[in-house]
């Protein structure tokens, strides 16, 4: 199958000096694909969201969306409509002075020129398949709750008639409660309308309810790749052993505490944490990543799958049944 | 969250009142502009009665050195100032608005610094020097339309120094704003450049720049008054505030009237500007 | 001393006229661990405020209930006797580490000016590096010349920590310390105000709005809803067999690492602080609920040893 969008060895740098924020990067997204992007602050991560949204152009690579490079496409291709985002600060991310009713309906009448009225009907149509009721439609951001915000945010991409949902944290400004009912609503928009998404999270548990393939970075490289649920339970790279462990709840994964100035410009980037550095590891970039199982990780000492599964300490939320 | 809760109702409460007193206070100022020169029987520059004449019954203000009526002279003054400062800040508005949100919103780096550059070098241009470099090239007999001898000249001098302050204030919003998600959504959706400055930065800058423009007016109108006071300003015998309170400094010890006055228009006008300003500066975005 | 030592009962705080907590009451023991957890608009943070004597300051005030700290009624306390409390007594770790600290002053000095009004008998230079140590960071000679923004969002955080710590408090309130703070440094966060408890036999408040945290960090746990208390007890208990509809539901939301299954969501917001209501806050979102929820008054009714409830029908909930 031939990938809808697709970032190929992209860097991306601000500023001369200092490392790239994202440093020679592979990502290709199949249609209809769910895949998770992990990582910590500073991974590079949203940075990486944008470039893919095509609204940041990398410093070298090229992303290319149904096969041609984002910087071949015109403002008004219709292969921009391909691609769409939706952001962490659902308010953020709305035009203040415009309702929610004409933020969609903006959008529909930009793309697809219908009349006045015909757009109002489609964006409020829109609006309440995202749950919103018609009284919430007319009201500003300000006059909204956070998760009414993030319905109105997905309506608005949705109205673009997207292939990729670029999703940058779509949860995490929301409350528990909240975030339930929008990750099942991106997951019923998978679902119906063959979306693919791109799923930009620190949550672990986040990115493993939306996605069947995940991929975490670590201070600008993807360090590991596979199947979401695969991952989390026996995780290859040093790094995510770690973050699966820090999870509360969870335990295994350690980290070195003490800083080692001699390996700050090491090729592997964790390898200052990492407990299993060794000598050899300098050569990370020229290791083989292929792991038996069919799995990933830019490690040279990385743990293979049959290894012993990370842990429950604790029941996480035995209630649930 | 309850703690913002009470300090937005706190200042909405604050803000109600200052914006009612500042607003009562300058239609009142406004409106004897207007009709205190209609109502009254004789000019500006009518000779009413014997110079130096204290405040009475018939001339609440008293009279000046030719015996001209103060009073009316303060609200003829007055249309002159207020309409000196409509002009100069609105179109400072509308220019600086406009250049500061073309150069930051621009993508091309040259044509923002180009402009930046102007910019800096019409504010770093000391002000007082300027006018009276205008008022040689002008003339200060010179009038304009319906601008006395001498107000062209002011008018001028202001906008140049003025709309720069504008265009700061507009390229630093639309810079902040360019980053905000909403402005990248608008990019990602493919909006055209035009449309995400029209729909997405204009309201936002003009925001920012329409409320420093209401304390502008109290700056304009100091300034405008302030060179009269210099003896540069609009020239004699037309009456505004600075010319009238210029006339009277020489007697100020025995004929406080002509130069009292004036100020305290001039003073209580100010107030009520910066009172209107303050409150639409705080209106949370 | 017996009982516990911090007591909140029926606590109600008005700020401006609006009600944001009606009836909170959360208990913890000496050396004791209580998780508080709640959404926006649950007053968590109030009821911190409120402990901590702060609310004077956002034109709070006590409306009715009782706090009682080491058996002393804290809601009429004066500003001198909280002066004796606070800090000394109770130390508190706000959220925002980056906008607590001066960012013009260096770490040693801001830590040794707590230290001269807190604990003013000390040598405030070495007990800076003492509670440097203490909070686990390395080389403690080197942080004290540092300003914070060349600190970590961590570092900073346990910088805040030693501030609280100055007083040699009984009590540490946390609120919300490791919300901005990525998983591994949470870990290691929540890692340190254990050790801190044991080691100095301090009891902890941690506030926050994740349950995992709780389970893994506290021995009890307050589920709080609109200003009042739904449901309190064992933080295992509460977990693993939870008896309040809202509990049960927040977890049931909760997105877990082990299953993807479809999330059972709570349809609605929670409502704004200070909203009023009658009945059961809850009631317009749960799915137990009849039209007798919306009436009334609601207490916590214990269901089992330590373990309370405010719900008219709790019984047909957990069967």
């Amino acid at each position: 199958m031939t990938a809808i969008l697709e970032a190929r060895a992209v860097t991306k740098r601000f500023g001369v000096d200092g490392p790239p924020a994202v440093d020679g990067l592979d990502l290709a997204v199949a249609p209809g694909a769910g895949v998770g992007i992990v990582g910590e602050s500073g991974s590079g991560k949203s940075t990486l969201a944008r470039m893919l949204a095509g609204v940041l152009p990398p410093t070298s690579g090229e992303i290319a969306v149904g096969g041609r490079p984002w910087t071949a496409v015109d403002r008004r291709d219709q292969l921009r409509r391909r691609v769409q985002m939706i952001f962490q600060d659902p308010y953020g991310a709305l035009n203040p002075w415009l309702s929610a009713r004409d933020a969609v309906a903006e959008v529909i009448r930009f793309w697809d020129r219908p009349t006045r009225a015909e757009a109002r009907e489609r964006a409020s149509q829109l609006l309440a398949d995202m749950g919103l009721t018609a009284d919430a439609m007319g009201r500003r951001p300000r006059g909204l709750s956070g998760g009414q915000c993030q319905r109105v945010g997905i309506a608005r991409a949705l109205a673009c008639a997207p292939d990729v949902l670029i999703a940058d944290e779509p949860t995490s400004a929301l409350d528990v409660s909240v975030q339930a009912q929008i990750l099942n609503l991106l997951v019923a928009l998978r679902e119906e309308r063959g979306l693919a998404i791109v799923l930009i999270s620190h949550d672990l548990a986040v990115v493993r309810h939306l996605t069947e393939d995940a991929a975490v970075m670590y201070a600008g490289r993807i360090v590991e790749r596979a199947p979401t649920h695969e991952m989390f339970r026996s995780p290859a790279h040093p790094y995510t052993r770690l973050l699966v462990g820090s999870i509360p709840g969870m335990s295994g994964g350690e980290a070195r505490t003490a800083h080692d100035p001699g390996v700050a410009d090491h090729p592997c980037r964790f390898a200052p944490r990492c407990p299993r550095r060794a000598d050899d590891c300098i050569a990370v970039r020229s290791h083989d990543p292929h792991l038996p199982g069919g799995r990933w990780a830019e490690c040279v000492h990385p743990h293979l799958p049959a290894a012993a599964p990370v842990q429950r300490t604790q029941t996480q939320h035995g209630g649930r049944t | 969250m309850t703690v913002a809760l009470r300090t937005r109702l706190d200042r909405g409460r604050r803000r109600g009142a200052s914006l009612w007193w500042g607003t009562g206070v300058l239609s009142a100022v406004v409106l004897l502009c207007v009709l205190a020169p209609l109502l009254s029987p004789h000019g500006p520059n009518e000779i009413v009665a014997v110079p130096f004449s204290a405040p009475s019954a018939e001339y609440p203000f008293g009279t000046d050195a030719l015996g001209r009526d103060v009073f009316v002279r303060v609200w003829v003054g007055g249309r002159l100032d207020l309409v000196i400062a409509a002009i100069v800040v609105g179109v400072s508005l509308a220019v600086g608005t406009v250049v500061g949100i073309v150069s930051g919103a621009t993508p091309r780096r040259w044509l923002d610094a180009l402009l930046m550059r102007f910019v800096d070098a019409l504010v770093a241009f000391p002000f007082v020097i300027l006018v009276l470099a205008l008022i040689v090239v002008v003339g200060r007999t010179r009038s304009f339309w319906f601008l006395p001898p001498g107000a062209p000249a002011i008018v001028i001098a202001s906008l140049l120094v003025n709309w720069s302050i504008y265009a700061r204030l507009a390229r630093a919003e639309t810079m902040s704003l360019r980053g905000s998600d909403h402005v990248a959504a608008g990019r990602m959706l493919g909006y055209p450049q035009s449309r995400i400055v029209g729909r997405h930065l204009l309201p936002g800058v003009v925001r920012i720049t329409a409320s420093y423009a209401v304390a502008d007016v109290v700056i304009v109108v100091i300034a405008t008054a302030s060179l009269a006071f210099l003896g540069t300003g609009v020239q004699a015998p037309t009456a505004e505030w600075g010319s009238i309170m210029y006339e009277g400094r020489a007697v100020l010890g025995t004929s406080w009237w002509i130069t009292t006055f004036p100020g305290l228009v001039l003073a209580v006008t100010g107030l009520a500007v910066t009172l209107i300003a303050d409150a639409l500066l705080k209106v949370e975005r | 001393m017996t009982g516990p030592l911090l007591d909140v009962r029926h606590l109600s705080v008005e700020v401006a006229g609006r009600r944001v907590l009606h009836d909170v009451s959360i208990a913890v023991d000496v050396g004791g661990s209580l998780g508080i957890v709640g959404e926006t608009g649950s007053g968590k943070s109030m009821t911190c405020r409120a402990a901590l004597g702060l609310l004077g300051r956002i034109g709070g005030a006590v409306v009715a209930g009782t706090a009682t700290f080491a058996g002393r009624e804290l809601t009429a306390l004066s500003r001198d006797g909280w002066r004796a409390i606070r800090g000394r007594q109770i130390g508190f770790v706000p959220q925002t580490s980056m906008s607590s600290l001066d960012p013009v002053m260096r770490i040693g000095r801001q830590i040794e000016e707590t230290v001269r009004v807190l604990d003013p008998g000390a040598d405030a230079r070495a007990r800076s590096l003492e509670l440097l140590e203490a909070v686990e960071l390395p080389r403690a000679d080197r942080i004290v010349r540092r300003h914070p923004h060349e600190l970590s969002g961590g570092m900073r955080q346990r910088v805040m920590i030693a501030l609280a710590l100055a007083g040699r408090p009984r009590l540490l309130i946390a609120d919300e310390v490791t919300t901005a703070l990525d998983v591994t440094v949470q870990r290691t966060i929540l890692e340190l105000l254990g050790n801190l408890r044991r080691q100095l036999d301090m009891a902890l408040v941690l506030v926050t709005h994740d349950l995992a945290v709780v389970e893994s960090s506290c021995e009890t746990m307050a589920v709080l809803y609109a200003g009042a208390t739904v449901e309190a007890g064992p933080a295992g208990t509460l977990c693993t067999a939870p008896s309040h509809p809202y509990t049960r539901a927040l977890i049931a939301a909760q997105p877990l690492l082990t299953d993807g299954g479809p999330l059972a969501s709570i349809p609605g917001a929670p409502p704004e602080a200070g909203t009023p209501h009658d009945g059961c806050a809850f009631a317009p979102r749960c799915s137990h609920a009849d039209g007798l929820c919306l009436g009334g008054t609601l207490a916590l009714e214990p269901v089992s040893a330590g373990h309370v409830v405010a719900c008219r029908r709790v019984r047909e909930v957990v069967r």
